[in-house]
């Protein structure tokens, strides 16, 4: 063997490696770690909805009357999206998810007495399509023995809006609230498997039921009492969970290993008179057969006594529950060692059984602990992966060689190209067991997922089919077989015009999903804003606004081009949602073809094809093609400069007419959205990236006009707004006029924030880690080198001088980590696939499989990749957000309002668009304001409306009217707490869905 | 800038960046900066606050390294540039191990830090409605040895992450830029990162083997034993002194052996009593463990907590005349103080002694750098110039106010009302 071939075989060395690892990870957690499954909720009631159609938002009570005292009583829940619960007025606990039923169970006892109690729960949906339904199981018991149950049926009484009575009165979830006008709720059906209504904890952890005897030691005065007790644990357990309760402090040891610990207390400090209830998973440290729970207590007080009972869960499913109490023995003064496995302790008696049961002293303090085992245990689990994990690797390294050696017997050549032929299955089985891990990341299947005798049987499976094939003899395998070629897989059977027709399929494909319900969200706050300044282009032919009298027009000086197209669409649509968000699905769909276009211009055709797939399906490349603001008109121009740039100083000398169609993109990025000016600075080394030694650039007269012209763009910009903006008093800014800073300074600084908000968004991760995988093989590629430049320079300088870090800010920057990140895909492929002689079927199935991988981890119309690490948003996930709230609230404020009745809105410029009138700001310190030209009053900046600051100016306002609608965000965050509390007293709640809420005020 | 200048210039640049970047701005803006925490040698602890010696202080040594990256680079000795970034490398593991495991006694005075940022943050919320409120206070540890590097290197903020980027990049730079001997410089480099931290914290590793061998005592109740490693950990390392985690550890022992000479069983139960809100016992169990050991640093910064919490406890029930008193025994015991100083000042306010609220305003000012807290500082002393009709004056602190920070996310809207109101 030679050195050259050597050195090649270490990609195949790699991707064997890593399928060794991958491998080793998933059996090990099949079949020695533990991670948790999902542990399946139970329900005898049915789903219970508020009657007549889907609602957004309901609130469920129910009554009930406990003749005595509780012992015992838990609730379990689940509801879509969001749930808040209430016991007896008491807020217990608020939950909420995305685009799944979030469940919990609950200890309850605590708030419930004898006599009429409440349950509340408020549900809030907010995604689509769907309705906001409730599942309920509770059981109560009595201190007298008593037993009730409580689920979800037509008895319980619901509402959509959460009414106060009488006003100021008692709130809907408190006990005295008469909810005799409230309808009954409508059951819609038992809870199916699909529902899946399930916990990271077996809810016996708060259902089961205290059964077994508390235990202490014979010497019952004893402060301290060591026990050892056997905890029969047959194979196949799935997991065993411990519950300990006691007044005093304990160490638990599970097979000599301290695993959990609640401390005791010192002298003179008083122990309390409630025994706390603690549930461990001691699964980790069980052994198969029988283990040995060792407990060291520590009970101060009166009432010594320790409860300990266990749960083993089998791989079925199925549960029992353990008592300890028979098993335990109990000493005082134990020999050294005393809670190690092999101690003897004949000697030890049996513990003394004391009351069974829950002692009539009242509820259990519950808790969920996580166990925490001493260092050296866990430096040894640590260690012992590590050891398995390159255990499989070493056997995966050594069924390479024999299945190479093999290989090499039936279809002949040297032991390298059989080595380099038989790495190929290898990265199949990789890509499987990845597919396997991906899939565990889905909202729908549990993180378990990938670790089952199944997956690691299939993976070996796939290799072992994959080294037959690979084993196949050849029919032209009679030539000597050539020396190990450079690897390149390049759609070399695809013509132009195939390529350009799945292009054409991916808009068609894109623009339908850009289409699809582009209207079923209300224009937002900044979209409405957004809808006046295009209105002003239609009135005028400049983009400006002037709603009030009381300041002077408002021109737009950050987005100026993004209203045109859309003045165009909403003159043909009309000013709603469709004509208004027309243009960005439009510009959205654009951007699949040049992504394709820069992808084969920069690399190849294949990384444009994909790009230009990934982007057509990515639903924050949707969701911001539904927005009708600039990111998707921004993107394309963006990308459209750096393609051209790139095209203009490729060669030698600049090409000039690309160089000057590129300065016009730049324009039409810069009056897109000013602050994607950064972007320059990154085209600059970009420049370097692609030049590097050479610099003959700085000679080019037709790169300096270049420079000037963009300038010139700039600063009459600049002027422009500055002018205009003289006359006007800012009370303060918005990001729209957000200026540089050294934002290393802010106490807020995160030098991450980008990476989350753009590298780590939802569906993003796998191309961004890719991308930063490639990122050093990129130095030495130009075209590669300057696309990471133009993407990382402006990344830097947003994260350290611009505070504008929302996604939809940088969105911009989203087709350039696409790309970026899909060269790195094709280079992995290139570099580590090839290796396999050929275009056989394995390497040919291995592409497709990791290119499918990343298409998959792109967008959630297949997967649910919604438990991946990353940035989670409504902007990265598809069907987020409701079609009612403003929309619903302005409707309502219509229907009821009179002609002379003002509306007071906390956001004045959407309420004026949907509904037509805005007459004050209820103002929060959030809201940029300005001062009046007419008078020295504040009034709201975007559109002129008075603003009230105080409780003093609200009373004033609205003692002076006879009535008035406040139309209001559901949370008041952010405004004046005696404002809040004025209004939340004084005025009535008419209308609430999970955004908005509006308040009728009568005098 | 030629291509293979490139890579080291960019490694000298992130190195020098992270050190001025820690050195700017880190999560904790007191009187200690955590970057200039001290890679060797001892610093000297001034009022009992430590401010260590910069010149050998990671963020110097970091900046340092930096320029050195650029100069070499650019004079195109790649080798160099990888032998920097090792070196890079090195001075992280080394930070890392200085503060997991060795300068306990100054992580400790970074997490009091830390504390009282939180503690200011609550009575701003209670009490002011103010900036403070904003004050990111990450959750920091400090139970385990994984617990305080996780807390240390936090505080660092994104200095040490830059560094030891920059350093793995010098690494690799160097390394494509020198293909010959290659192997021989990665041996060299594996030595160093196993010997660097072992020798600065070999005795401190000890210290914490015995106190996992204390603790696994302890579980199993043999507590000789583990009273035998604890008092073995304190000889390998006296810095564990002042690990509260650890001294309550030691309390429990004792009290089992009922060595009430001990002034960590006095400890361990103040702080229950801390807990449960008792907190004239608590400091009369401080109190006790300090007649024991009148030098005990964990006893001594308990006392002054409990104080605080006491006059906390005081204005909740409106008795402002009490927490005022608790306060000033605080910050007779501990000037250093800047919860303490914050808390006068707002308390002098509202019993309307404008001067003393002016000094107290003052000297928290004095030993902070946080634009939050000095935000609300100036608030503070434009409201006492505001009562004492000097409206220049107050116009002029609510102005400083709002220039300590300009960011469109917070909202300095107490100063804006105020200079609005004036």
């Amino acid at each position: 063997m030679t050195g050259a071939p050597r050195r090649r075989l270490v990609p195949s060395a790699i991707v064997v490696t890593a399928y060794g690892v991958l491998l080793g990870v998933v059996a090990w957690n099949t079949y020695f770690g533990h991670v948790a499954g999902p542990q399946v909720l139970r329900w005898t009631g049915s789903w219970i909805a508020p009657a007549g159609g889907p609602a957004s938002q309901a609130y469920f009570r129910k009554q009930i009357h406990l003749p005595d005292g509780p012992r015992r009583a838990w609730i379990q829940i689940s509801a879509p999206d969001e749930y808040v619960l209430y016991v007896n007025g008491w807020q217990v606990d608020r939950r909420r998810g995305w685009l799944r039923n979030v469940s919990d169970v609950y200890d309850i006892s605590a708030h419930l007495e004898p006599g009429p109690n409440v349950v509340a729960v408020a549900v809030s949906r907010h995604t689509h399509p769907g309705t906001s339904r409730l599942l309920v199981e509770s059981e109560y018991e009595g201190a007298l023995g008593h037993r009730m149950r409580m689920v979800s049926d037509p008895s319980w009484k619901v509402s959509l809006l959460p009414a106060r009575q009488p006003s100021p009165g008692p709130l809907w979830y408190e006990r005295g609230f008469d909810d005799a006008g409230w309808p009954r709720a409508e059951a819609v059906g038992a809870p199916r498997p699909e529902d899946r209504t399930r916990l990271r904890y077996p809810p016996w952890v708060v259902t089961g039921p205290l059964d077994d005897y508390w235990v202490w030691s014979r010497a019952g005065q004893a402060r301290t009492a060591y026990f050892r007790g056997a905890l029969p644990t047959p194979g196949g357990t799935s997991g065993v969970w411990l519950r300990v309760a006691t007044t005093g402090g304990y160490v638990v040891l599970v097979n000599g290993v301290a695993v959990a610990e609640r401390p005791w207390a010192s002298e003179q400090v008083p122990e309390t008179s409630v025994p706390a209830l603690t549930a461990y998973d001691i699964t980790p440290f069980v052994r198969r057969g029988s283990s040995l729970i060792a407990i060291r207590s520590d009970v101060r007080g009166a009432g010594r006594r320790l409860y300990v009972d266990a749960l083993v869960m089998d791989r079925s499913g199925s549960a029992r529950t353990v008592a300890m109490s028979g098993s335990w023995k109990a000493s005082t003064s134990p020999r050294p060692g005393w809670a190690s496995v092999g101690h003897d302790d004949s000697d030890w008696p049996a513990a003394v059984r004391l009351e069974r049961g829950l002692a009539p002293s009242g509820p259990l303090e519950r808790r969920l602990v996580p166990t925490m085992p001493p260092l050296p245990y866990r430096l040894t689990g640590w260690l012992t992966w590590s050891g398995f994990v390159l255990l499989v690797v070493a056997g995966a390294l050594g069924s390479w060689l024999l299945a190479a050696r093999g290989g090499r017997r039936i279809r002949g050549g040297d032991l390298d190209q059989a080595l380099a032929r038989a790495a190929g299955p290898y990265g199949l089985g990789a890509a499987a067991l990845l597919l396997a891990l991906l899939l565990g990341t889905d909202a729908r299947l549990d993180r378990a997922f990938p670790y089952q005798s199944s997956v690691v049987a299939a993976a070996l499976a796939v290799l072992l089919l994959g080294q037959l094939v690979s084993w196949l003899p050849v029919k032209t395998a009679a030539a000597p077989a050539p020396p190990l070629p450079r690897p390149t897989w390049r759609p070399a059977g695809l013509p132009r015009a195939g390529a350009a027709l799945l292009v054409g399929l991916f808009m068609v494909g894109g623009l339908l999903l850009r289409l699809h319900e582009i209207d079923y969200r209300p224009l937002n706050s900044d979209e409405s804003a957004a809808m006046f300044t295009t209105l002003g282009i239609l009135e005028k032919g400049y983009p400006h606004h002037r709603i009030s009298e009381l300041i002077a027009e408002r021109r737009s000086h950050s987005s100026e081009l993004v209203g045109y197209p859309k003045a165009l669409t909403i003159w043909l649509f009309g000013p709603e949602e469709f004509g208004a968000r027309l243009p960005a699905a439009i510009f959205g769909t654009l951007a699949i073809p040049l992504v394709y276009l820069a992808g084969r211009a920069l690399f190849d055709r294949r990384v444009g094809l994909l790009a230009s797939l990934i982007i057509a399906v990515l639903p924050a490349a949707i969701s911001f093609s539904q927005y009708a603001r600039y990111p998707a008109q921004l993107s394309v121009f963006a990308l459209w400069m750096v393609h051209l740039f790139h095209a203009a100083i490729r060669a030698e000398r600049v090409d000039a007419r690309r160089l000057y169609l590129a300065v016009g993109a730049f324009v039409l990025t810069y009056l897109s959205w000013e602050p994607a000016v950064l972007l320059l600075p990154g085209l600059f080394v970009g420049l370097l990236a692609v030049k590097r030694r050479d610099l003959g650039w700085i000679r080019e007269k037709h790169l300096w006009i270049a420079v000037a012209v963009a300038a010139l763009v700039i600063f009459f910009q600049q002027s422009a707004r500055i002018i205009d903006q003289a006359g006007q008093m800012p009370l303060r800014t918005g990001y729209r006029d957000v200026a540089l800073s050294l934002l290393w300074l802010s106490p807020h600084y995160d030098p991450l924030a980008l990476a989350k908000s753009l590298l780590f968004m939802n569906h993003v991760q796998v191309i961004s880690a890719l991308m930063l995988v490639g990122l050093i093989a990129s130095v030495r590629q130009p075209p590669w080198a300057y696309l990471n430049a133009v993407l990382f320079v402006p990344i830097l300088l947003i994260t350290n001088l611009l505070e504008a870090h929302r996604e939809r800010h940088v969105y911009y920057l989203m087709p350039l980590v696409i790309l970026s990140g899909t060269r790195a895909v094709f280079f992995l492929l290139d570099a580590l696939l090839p290796l396999v002689r050929g275009p056989g079927p394995v390497t040919r199935l291995t592409r497709w499989v990791a290119v499918g991988l990343v298409l998959l981890s792109a967008n959630d119309h297949v997967l649910k990749l919604y438990n991946m690490p990353g940035y989670l948003s409504p902007f990265t996930i598809s069907a987020v957000g409701g079609d009612g709230w403003i929309r619903s609230a302005a409707a309502f404020v219509r229907g009821g309002r009179g002609p002379e009745e003002p509306v007071v809105a906390r956001q004045p410029i959407l309420v004026y668009h949907h509904l037509g009138r805005a007459d004050y700001l209820l103002r929060s310190v959030e809201i940029p304001a300005a001062v009046a030209d007419v008078a020295p009053i504040p009034v709201d900046i975007r559109t002129g409306v008075r603003a009230i600051f105080n409780r003093f100016e609200l009373e004033q306002l609205l003692n002076g009217k006879r009535s008035a609608w406040i139309v209001t965000p559901a949370s008041f965050e952010g405004v004046d707490r005696e404002m809040v509390s004025f209004l939340e007293e004084r005025a009535r709640l008419v209308f609430e869905d999970e955004r908005m809420r509006v308040l009728e005020w009568r005098r | 800038m030629s291509g293979d200048r490139a890579p080291g210039v960019v490694v000298g640049l992130l190195t020098a960046v992270s050190a001025s970047l820690g050195w700017l701005a880190t999560p904790l803006q007191g009187t200690i900066t955590a970057y200039s925490f001290p890679l060797v040698g001892v610093p000297a602890l001034a009022d009992g606050l430590g401010r260590p010696v910069r010149l050998l202080s990671f963020g110097a040594v970091a900046a340092l390294l930096g320029v050195l990256t650029v100069v070499v680079a650019w004079r195109r000795r790649p080798r160099a540039v990888g032998w920097l970034g090792a070196a890079g490398v090195l001075v992280t593991v080394l930070f890392a191990v200085q503060v997991g495991l060795v300068r306990v006694d100054l992580l400790e005075a970074l997490v009091e830090q830390n504390t009282q940022r939180a503690n200011v943050k609550a009575f701003d919320a209670a009490h002011i409605g103010g900036n403070a409120v904003w004050l990111a206070v990450p959750k920091l540890g400090t139970d385990t040895v994984f617990d305080r590097m996780s807390s240390g290197l936090r505080m660092l903020g994104f200095g040490w992450q830059l560094a030891l980027l920059a350093g793995l990049l010098g690494l690799v730079s160097g390394a494509a830029g020198r293909p010959g001997r290659r192997r021989r410089d990665l041996l060299l480099f594996a030595v160093a990162v196993v010997l660097v931290p072992l020798m600065a914290g070999s005795r401190a590793a000890v210290a914490e083997v015995q106190v996992i061998r204390g603790q696994e005592a302890a579980a199993r109740g043999e507590f000789d034993r583990a009273r035998r490693s604890y008092e073995a950990a304190v000889w390998w390392n006296p810095a564990l002194d002042h690990n509260p985690a650890f001294q309550d550890r030691r309390g429990g022992v004792y009290e089992r052996l009922r060595a009430w000479d001990q002034p960590e069983i006095y400890l361990r139960r103040g702080q229950e009593l801390a807990e449960a809100r008792d907190f004239p016992a608590a400091i009369a169990a401080y109190e006790q463990a300090l007649r024991i050991r009148p030098d005990h640093p964990v006893a001594r910064r308990r006392r002054v907590d409990a104080y605080a919490a006491l006059g906390l406890a005081a204005l909740a029930r409106g008795e402002v005349h009490k927490a005022i008193g608790s306060w000033e025994r605080a910050r007779s015991l501990d000037p250093g103080q800047i919860q303490i100083a914050f808390f006068l000042g707002k308390a002098y306010l509202d019993v309307r002694r404008t001067g003393r609220a002016r000094e107290a305003a003052g000297a928290a000012l004095a030993r902070t750098r946080d634009a939050l807290l000095r935000a609300d500082l100036y608030i503070l002393l434009g409201d006492c110039y505001y009562r004492e009709r000097e409206f220049r004056e107050a116009r002029e602190m609510y102005r400083r106010s709002l220039a300590q920070y300009s960011s469109v996310v917070l909202v300095n809207a107490m100063a804006l009302r105020r200079l609005q109101g004036i």
